[in-house]
């Protein structure tokens, strides 16, 4: 209790707070805009970090990488356009929901989700960091292997009613995934010579073509002058009771899944909340629903890939190995102030992780408190006459994307991306399969051919973590359906002359 | 996000059918260009568990494998599909008007020779230029829209991201 | 401020075109800098290449008295970065970090050699080395190699990456030796050493910092450092010449700009990188990152890069 004292007493400084209200602003500003990832503003900051104490140091680094996870939300509800990866699963329901008139409430609900999500991260951060971390080092290939074809079932969900047609997208991702240097033999892999492509596929342009630029032209093509434009209102902002209640189960399942994840060394926010979107919708009462505008698959991603903070800083601070590519950064920065991160911190310095755990509460709470009280003005931007919106967009996701390498190459990647991906929705293929493909189907092939040089498929078989993944993720898979077919059978024999018979998902999807 | 556009409406005739069978056919051509390359990946000198081609080979089979069936689907759907599409359906996506075509080219156009011309002149010219065209081609018309907004636009992003972050623009 | 520069005249710069990007007026050596320089960095902002260059840009902003403007150009493991710096003109203006890539990302199909670059000194040392589990049986290097003589191909060494640096390490040292590890490839330098920690791996081949941190968190075991002589950091770990197998190898890295670099400008930025390499705070800053900091002339350190150039043609040969 009294490590808990002096960490948490080391903040009531007043530079301590400034340190913290300046890394919110800039958290929340580089978050907001797409192509500016988390990783990149961190990096640039700890240049400037690398000079201050120790602990005014990291307060400006764990808050811009805090409120990043909640500026990134309001692109991705608004305009379909993640601000940061962390918030590829946001738009699956975020701008479904702005689209029906209901910005406001999602941009509430999702900041209160991020919030309560990040809450819990830290939560466990403070008292199970050394158990957790022991199952993060159970983590090895294998499991990671297995962890991500989990992972791969999302597609499934994803693809809702168009099953082929996002089996075929989620290939066509996983195809991109496999271009740049061969993981394993170091030999250049369809690059065609191109040295932008040899470290893969720009995964952020990708994003940003597909979401967002897509979404732009999308508008465009179809859009006669003086027509009505897909967000005319926003609605409530508060939710009510009803609504409030609905929210516990996704946020406390996109929590746990979210902290897990983060807890897994290199996997970030982006997969948490992919992974806990599939699972919320397994697990809600309105599954149908996810994809289309679900309160509860919104709050879901984003409660998990906030609680994924917690996680990742978890297994950087017990282990000394980054939670994920922002993480490895600040590991930098620590090792430069001396700070040892590994098992042996907790022993010998638990104040500084007291410490650590207060920054982060409060980075969450004025984060939180920035969110609601900036949302509506942000949201104002949406009431620009179509011309000026639209071209705002294309001109900040130039920008944002040349940013992320400093490279055009990245900004005709996005470009393309847009138009493939206006052409794909035009023709009814789902875009997340293509991202998920993108980001998983690497980590698939490499824990796959790592496992196979390290023991061959026994590796797989004989781990308990990998077969249990493995069996769940089919299970996952199977089990919904068939219990829904069954259903439908029965229902079709008691009364299968109502005309008025809903359409069952299920029949579709074959 | 998950949008989808009805894939055949109203007749069946043959043109719809192969309309709604076109994108299979373009990703088994994908598929296959995709098995041409991995077979043609360079085995390495040093002896590993599993051949390079493995993965490569195993989407192309699965793309190939799935557009196969897409085509297929694509001529023995039955018109359910058609009409169930107007039950609950979410985004309907209005059909592509001909001055919309002309304005995602325009876009398209514009980023592409924004690319060129910011190779040799400063991002504060051009990206006036290239914000100012955009928004000629969405429509705007005038000295507010083509050079106070374009110049606002710019300013904004050269000070966040040049100024701010050190972007090299 | 270039930019700033730039903003005032940009009218004028519709006719002329832009001296940021494209060409750029002759250099006199008399009057050099003139104006602002660009510091190109093949690696990501945050990493140990960038930390290695921020941290020489301060010192050399103030011997040279303008602004170093730093540059991320990443991709390619390093292509990008070295291509872009390489096509740059020789003009003093823009300057570069070049890391041990230069050396054998030729070697690996990319057109990329030492003598495309004015090399200006060598600022750095990022020693490999060699450690185990601490459950490990092996408690010396020789244990080790013993085992990997006894089963050749069976010792699985994990590295960084495919083609990296760490895993021609694990090769060279194979090679010198005259014993077959098993190199596997992870996703960075922390993944490889986490493998080692776990025990997924019986061996790994990582730099001095990553490795350094998880000995003292008695976690790994170092059996040697590839490095002339013991690092400061490492005090109580022999090198592998003391353990009988004479194998120097690691990451490293350079100062350097295009070839062609006019003779005076050379000099002057050779003196400004020595000196800026020789400061205390640059030495500091390298010492707690667990590289070894250096400070060669500049035709020490061409030399040195041609002789490495030499050597990995060997290995991936």
């Amino acid at each position: 209790m009294n490590a808990l004292f002096e960490g948490f007493g080391a903040l009531l400084s007043l530079q301590m707070l400034l340190c913290i209200a300046i890394g919110a602003g800039i958290g929340m500003l580089v978050g907001a805009f797409p192509g500016i990832t988390a990783t990149m503003a961190v990096a640039l900051a700890s240049a400037f970090t690398l000079t201050m104490d120790p602990l005014p140091g990291l307060a400006v680094l764990l808050t811009i990488l805090i409120a990043a996870q909640f500026g990134d939300r309001v692109p991705a509800i608004l305009i379909n356009t993640p601000g940061t990866p962390a918030s590829i699963a946001t738009t699956f329901d975020g701008y479904a929901m702005a689209k029906q008139g209901k910005a406001g409430i999602a941009l509430t609900a999702s900041a209160f989700a991020s919030a309560a999500g990040g809450f819990v991260g830290i939560g466990v951060l403070m008292v199970a960091a050394i158990p957790l971390s022991t199952l993060a080092m159970r983590f090895g290939s294998p499991e990671m292997f297995a962890l991500v074809i989990f992972g791969l079932t999302m597609m499934v969900e994803v693809s809702g009613k168009q099953l082929v047609k996002g089996l075929i997208a989620g290939l066509f991702g996983l195809a991109l995934g496999t271009i740049g240097r061969d993981p394993m033999d170091g030999s250049d892999r369809f690059t065609f010579g191109i040295p932008q492509l040899v470290e893969g596929v720009p995964f952020i342009a990708v994003i940003i073509g597909l979401f967002g630029i897509a979404e732009v032209f999308s508008q465009m093509i179809s859009r006669t002058r003086g027509q009505q434009k897909p967000i005319t209102s926003f609605g409530r902002w508060w939710p009510n009771k009803q609504e409030n209640k609905q929210l516990i189960k996704p946020v406390a399942v996109g929590s746990a899944v979210g902290t897990v994840v983060g807890v897994l060394p290199a996997v970030g926010g982006d997969i948490g909340g992919i992974v806990a979107w599939n699972q919320a919708k397994r697990l809600s009462k309105q599954p149908e629903k996810f994809g289309k505008g679900s309160l509860e698959g919104l709050t879901a991603a984003d409660s998990s890939s906030n609680a994924g903070v917690g996680g990742s800083v978890l297994t950087t601070l017990a282990l000394g190995v980054p939670g994920d590519s922002v993480m490895a950064v600040m590991l930098g920065s620590m090792i430069i102030w001396g700070i040892q991160p590994g098992p042996g911190l907790f022993s010998s310095q638990p104040d500084l992780v007291y410490s650590i755990a207060g920054i982060m509460l409060v980075a969450t709470v004025l984060a939180l408190g920035l969110s609601l009280l900036r949302m509506r003005g942000v949201a104002k931007l949406l009431e620009l006459p179509d011309r000026f919106l639209w071209t705002v967009i294309l001109a900040f996701c130039v920008v944002g994307t040349y940013a992320v390498n400093n490279a055009i190459f990245d900004v005709g990647v996005m470009l393309l991306f847009g138009v493939l991906g206006l052409l794909l929705r035009r023709y009814g293929f789902p875009a997340g399969p293509i991202v998920l493909g993108l980001i998983l189907g690497p980590l698939a092939e490499r824990n796959f051919r790592r496992s196979m040089e390290l023991g061959g498929l026994e590796t797989i078989y004989t781990s308990p973590i990998a077969v249990g993944l493995i069996v769940l993720g089919v299970l996952a898979v199977a089990v919904p359906r068939i219990r829904a077919r069954r259903k439908a059978r029965r229902q079709e024999a008691d009364d299968s002359d109502t005309p008025t018979d809903p359409p069952v998902p299920v029949e579709a999807s074959r | 996000m998950v949008s989808h556009h009805p894939p055949v409406q109203g007749d069946l005739g043959v043109a719809a059918r192969w309309r709604a069978a076109a994108p299979g056919v373009v990703f088994l051509v994908l598929g296959t260009v995709l098995l041409g390359l991995a077979r043609s990946i360079e085995l390495p000198t040093r002896a590993l568990a599993v051949s390079p081609r493995i993965w490569p080979e195993a989407l192309a089979f699965g793309i190939i494998g799935l557009s196969v069936l897409q085509i297929v689907l694509a001529f023995v759907t039955t018109p359910r599909a058609a009409t169930a599409k107007t039950a609950d359906d979410d985004d309907e996506e209005g059909p592509a008007s001909r001055s919309g075509i002309v304005r995602v080219v325009g876009f398209v156009a514009a980023t592409v020779a924004f690319g060129l011309l910011w190779y040799y002149l400063h991002f504060l010219v051009s990206g006036l230029v290239f914000v100012a065209a955009l928004t000629w081609v969405a429509g705007g018309r005038g000295i507010k829209d083509l050079l106070l907004f374009p110049a606002g636009v710019t300013v904004v992003i050269y000070v966040l991201f040049g100024l701010l972050l050190r972007v090299p623009l | 401020m270039l930019r700033l520069a730039a903003l005032a005249v940009a009218g004028t710069l519709v006719v002329t075109g832009c001296a940021n990007r494209g060409g750029s007026e002759t250099a006199s050596g008399a009057n050099y800098p003139e104006k602002d320089l660009t510091l190109i960095v093949h690696a990501a902002a945050g990493g140990g290449s960038d930390l290695t260059a921020r941290t020489l840009a301060k010192e050399l902003e103030s011997d040279l008295g303008r602004s170093i403007v730093v540059e991320n150009r990443t991709g390619g493991g390093g292509r990008v970065g070295l291509t872009y710096l390489k096509d740059r003109p020789a003009d003093g203006y823009s300057i570069g970090f070049i890391p041990v890539e230069v050396a054998m990302l030729g070697h690996q199909g990319a057109d990329i050699k030492p003598d495309q670059y004015t090399i200006l000194g060598q600022v750095m040392n990022a020693p490999a080395t060699l450690s185990v589990p601490t459950n490990s049986p092996y408690q010396t290097l020789d244990d080790l190699l013993a085992a990997a003589r006894k089963d050749p191909g069976t010792i699985t060494v994990s590295n960084s990456g495919a083609g990296a640096i760490w895993e021609a390490a694990t090769l060279a040292l194979g090679e010198a030796a005259g014993v077959t590890f098993k190199p596997v490839p992870y996703d960075g330098g922390a993944p490889a050493v986490a493998a080692g920690v776990s025990g997924e791996v019986q061996a790994v081949m990582a730099g001095v910092s990553e490795s350094a941190a998880a000995a003292g968190n008695n976690q790994l075991r170092i059996l040697a450092v590839l490095a002339p002589e013991r690092v400061s950091s490492l005090p109580d770990v022999p090198t592998g010449k003391e353990q009988g197998v004479d194998v120097v190898i690691g990451g490293w890295g350079l100062m350097g700009a295009p070839a062609g670099l006019p003779d005076e400008v050379k000099q002057r930025l050779a003196e400004a990188v020595n000196k800026a390499a020789s400061s205390q705070a640059f030495k500091d800053v390298m010492t707690k990152a667990g590289n070894t900091p250096l400070a060669t002339s500049p035709d020490e350190a061409t030399q040195f890069t041609q002789s490495e150039y030499d050597r990995f043609g060997q290995i991936y040969g």
